[in-house]
């Protein structure tokens, strides 16, 4: 295989990685937001 | 608040800057190595990788040994969250450095102590994670594992010196490596700037992820009120 191939693969695995993390975080903290907001209205009835 | 929103605003900013320009300097601005050519480029972002992975445990194992002593929640959350950043960055390297070694060494993993000590210690820290998730009463898991965590800590100075106790087939450390070793200016450059800016990766990483588990707990007190 050609040497820039390795190095194609490397750097799209570094970023995909740091990429689903992310993401990862943002839909946990989403998830959990919309839970305390629904949490609170909840308690206020 | 606003305070803390900009403050996370100017972090991300800055960061996101350093990253750029260090794919910049790693793409543009250092030379091909002669032997390998530009596939040697991956240098410049698996050992900053490799770099972060030992901060985010050597931050578990101090964070634990606080936690120990105080018992306080927020330094568990601490060392829970740099416990994830450091298995993500340890599985970067552990992903960059076969795919650097296939065109150079012809062979994608070899049993060397450097490999080997690196696999090992994500295991350490992929089985704290694990044993963090399935412990039942949280009280306990987080003790158990800020000893673990502290435990686990032992490998990554056994990492580091892995490449100047055995001869190894990894190449040997290009600063303070002793006569021989050393880098084109250019390339100690770059690989100096990229250890700064993903030492600010981290630092970001590491506040987005205390933050949600700070939501997650906030969660967890609201619902225990509730059912009160």
């Amino acid at each position: 295989m050609n040497k820039i191939l390795f190095l194609f693969l490397a750097y799209t695995f570094i970023w995909t990685a740091l990429f689903i993390f992310l993401l990862s975080i943002a839909r946990k903290l989403t998830f959990m937001q919309k839970q305390i907001k629904q949490l609170k209205q909840n308690t206020e009835n | 608040m606003k305070n803390i929103k900009l403050t996370y605003l100017v972090l991300i900013v800055i960061t996101y800057m350093l990253v750029l320009t260090g794919l910049y300097l790693a793409f543009i601005y250092a030379p091909p190595e002669k032997t390998m050519g530009d596939v040697q480029r991956i240098f410049y972002f698996h050992v900053p990788s490799a770099w972060v992975s030992f901060i985010a445990f050597f931050v578990v194992c101090l964070a634990g040994i606080i936690f120990l002593k105080t018992g306080k929640e927020q330094w568990d959350r601490l060392a829970a969250s740099s416990a994830e950043i450091g298995v993500l960055f340890i599985v970067i390297v552990l992903i960059t450095g076969p795919l650097w070694a296939k065109p150079v060494w012809n062979t994608y993993w070899t049993w060397d102590p450097r490999l080997t000590t690196s696999f090992v210690l994500f295991l350490i820290y992929a089985a704290y994670l694990m044993l963090r998730s399935y412990v039942s009463n949280k009280e306990r898991g987080a003790r158990f594992a800020a000893v673990f965590g502290i435990i686990g800590f032992v490998d990554v100075p056994i990492v580091y010196m892995s490449i100047r106790w055995w001869r190894t087939q990894h190449p040997t450390p290009v600063i303070g490596g002793g006569s021989g070793s050393g880098l084109a200016p250019e390339m100690l450059t770059t690989l100096m700037f990229c250890l700064l800016a993903f030492t600010f990766l981290y630092i970001t990483l590491l506040v987005l992820r205390y933050q949600s588990e700070g939501v997650v707990k906030e969660f967890q007190a609201l619902k225990h009120k509730l059912q009160n």
